[in-house]
């Protein structure tokens, strides 16, 4: 697993990260990092909470989400959720696993955590599925921890999140 | 390096003499100010007392031999020993890496202001499609709708004067055809300017489409129509294209014997579903190939307008679509609360 870790000096890797995924992309990336760790079992755990989700509470926390925001926070958000998609969608396909659910749901979890600290109660609806699996998910609003703090305090993979950058 | 309480260098190794340009033996007694000039570097955050290791980091210009300079990253370890406290200096040259955050940097802001570019490109290009089927339609329906009515007027002005059996027969054929044509132009200009939008709304010109499609390909459909908001005609013909967009995806490759369309108000928007129950293919496949302009129209027509757009399918579990679009105008970077 190899995720950045801001707190190394190197403020372009920093630059990138916030540029493309907004202020919360420590967090997206944490969350980016976990996802190929999961298992089928996991997936399986998500595909199911995501389904039991009702479809407009979903998309009308998904166009919230879109609503509150601004051109570039949008594209931050969109950003996050389509890179999450297709990381959890080829982490699902290297295990066989091809219930749609899963990524979708990855995807989700990413436009929230992009939009973290915006409308709490539309984030929670988005994230909840993913947190069945990283219960780290949903950190609390104004939660001040940097996301691999968050990450490791809860999952002991997530310990080498700072191995990388 | 390692350097004495008073800044003088006692020994550096190899790598760090051929660092500054010098011999090692040139280098040793020589005071670290040479090589860090006019820059403060503090060699002990303490003064002579109890054992004790502390390490510090800085970032710092450097001077060559030949005086040159380069950025440095230094680390300075404070360590004691029997002869007193020394420090261990550790020199890093930084202009490659300078050099790769500078090109990343430059790399971040290029690929910003080509996604930017992309955008306004995008919806350029998707406003003159729309002004050009607008101008193709008018142009079929005010000049080559017009030509072949008038000639089907003179072809039954014909009829009168025909007696023979065979003439009138090929008249008919002749007339056939002309109908024929009248109702693929009418249809053309339907696809180019859909007037159900107009007359109708999105429901009723989604109803002519899929109406369409049962009739060419015997795929049934449910449409749920809970859309009362006034939807702008810019909007609608974005929701429009997009659905119809993936409606052409089920004729051409679902396989599919239903699909169900769903409008629904949502969030001062409009919700659409598009659900087939086809053969669905696997995403990671079929999105790597490149030439699926298909699928990224769709996904790219909702964001524009401020919205988002789902596209969801599995190998032999049909094909989702999901995209909202606001009708009223999104928030702008100076309506942000972020």
């Amino acid at each position: 697993m190899e995720i950045y870790d801001f707190k190394a000096p190197d403020p372009g890797t920093r630059g990138l990260a916030m540029r493309v995924f907004g202020p919360n992309a420590q967090l997206v990336l944490a969350f980016l990092a976990c996802l190929s760790d999961l298992s089928q079992e996991d997936f399986a755990k998500v595909a199911n909470a995501w389904r039991q989700t009702d479809d407009r509470d979903r998309a009308e926390a998904r166009a919230r989400l879109h609503r509150a925001a601004s051109d570039r926070e949008r594209q931050q958000i969109l950003a996050a959720a389509s890179v999450a998609r297709r990381e959890a969608l080829e982490t699902a396909n290297r295990r066989q696993w091809h219930d749609w659910s899963f990524w979708a749901a990855a995807s989700d979890a990413a436009a929230a955590i992009a939009a973290r600290d915006r409308i709490f109660r539309d984030c929670q609806t988005l994230i909840s599925p993913m947190s069945v699996v990283m219960p780290w998910l949903p950190p609390a609003a104004g939660d001040a921890r940097s996301g691999k703090d968050i990450a490791a305090s809860y999952l002991p993979s997530a310990h080498a999140l700072g191995q990388g950058a | 390096m390692i350097v004495e309480p008073d800044g003088r260098i006692r020994d550096a190794n190899g790598p760090a003499a051929s660092l500054f340009g010098y011999d090692r033996e040139r280098l040793r007694d020589e005071s670290v100010r040479t090589i860090v000039p006019d820059q403060p570097l503090p060699l002990f955050s303490v003064g002579p007392g109890p054992a004790k290791h502390d390490s510090r980091r800085f970032e710092l210009v450097c001077q060559r031999g030949d005086a040159s300079q380069f950025p440095a990253e230094i680390s300075v370890v404070r360590i004691e020993s029997g002869r007193g406290p020394t420090a261990v200096v550790t020199v890093r040259d930084m202009t490659e890496a300078q050099r790769a955050q500078f090109v990343l940097e430059r790399s971040v802001q290029v690929l910003a202001s080509e996604g930017r570019d992309r955008q306004l490109l995008f919806g350029h290009l998707v406003r003159a499609q729309e002004e050009e089927r607008k101008r193709i339609a008018a142009g079929i329906h005010d000049d080559t709708i017009q030509l072949i009515t008038a000639a089907n007027m003179r072809l039954e002005q014909l009829r009168h004067r025909l007696r023979e059996p065979a003439e009138v027969s090929i008249l008919d054929k002749l007339e056939e055809a002309f109908q024929l044509s009248l109702t693929r132009l009418r249809q053309l200009i339907f696809d180019l300017r859909p007037s159900g939008l107009v007359v109708g709304g999105l429901a009723a010109a989604l109803r002519l489409r899929l109406e369409q499609l049962r009739s060419e390909t015997g795929i049934a459909y449910r449409l749920d129509d809970g859309l009362t908001s006034r939807v702008p005609p810019d909007t609608s013909v974005l929701i429009y294209r997009t659905a119809q967009e993936a409606l052409t995806n089920v004729r051409m490759h679902a396989r599919a014997m239903t699909v169900r369309v769903e409008l629904a108000d949502l969030c001062n928007g409009c919700l659409v579903r598009i659900d087939d129950d086809g053969a669905g293919y696997n995403p990671a496949d079929v999105e790597n190939r490149p030439g699926h302009l298909g699928l990224l129209l769709m996904r790219e027509r909702p964001s524009l307008a401020g919205g988002w757009c789902r596209i969801e399918s599995a190998p032999g579990a049909g094909t989702s679509v999901e995209f909202w679009v606001p009708v009223d105008p999104p928030a702008t970077e100076q309506g942000s609360a972020w």
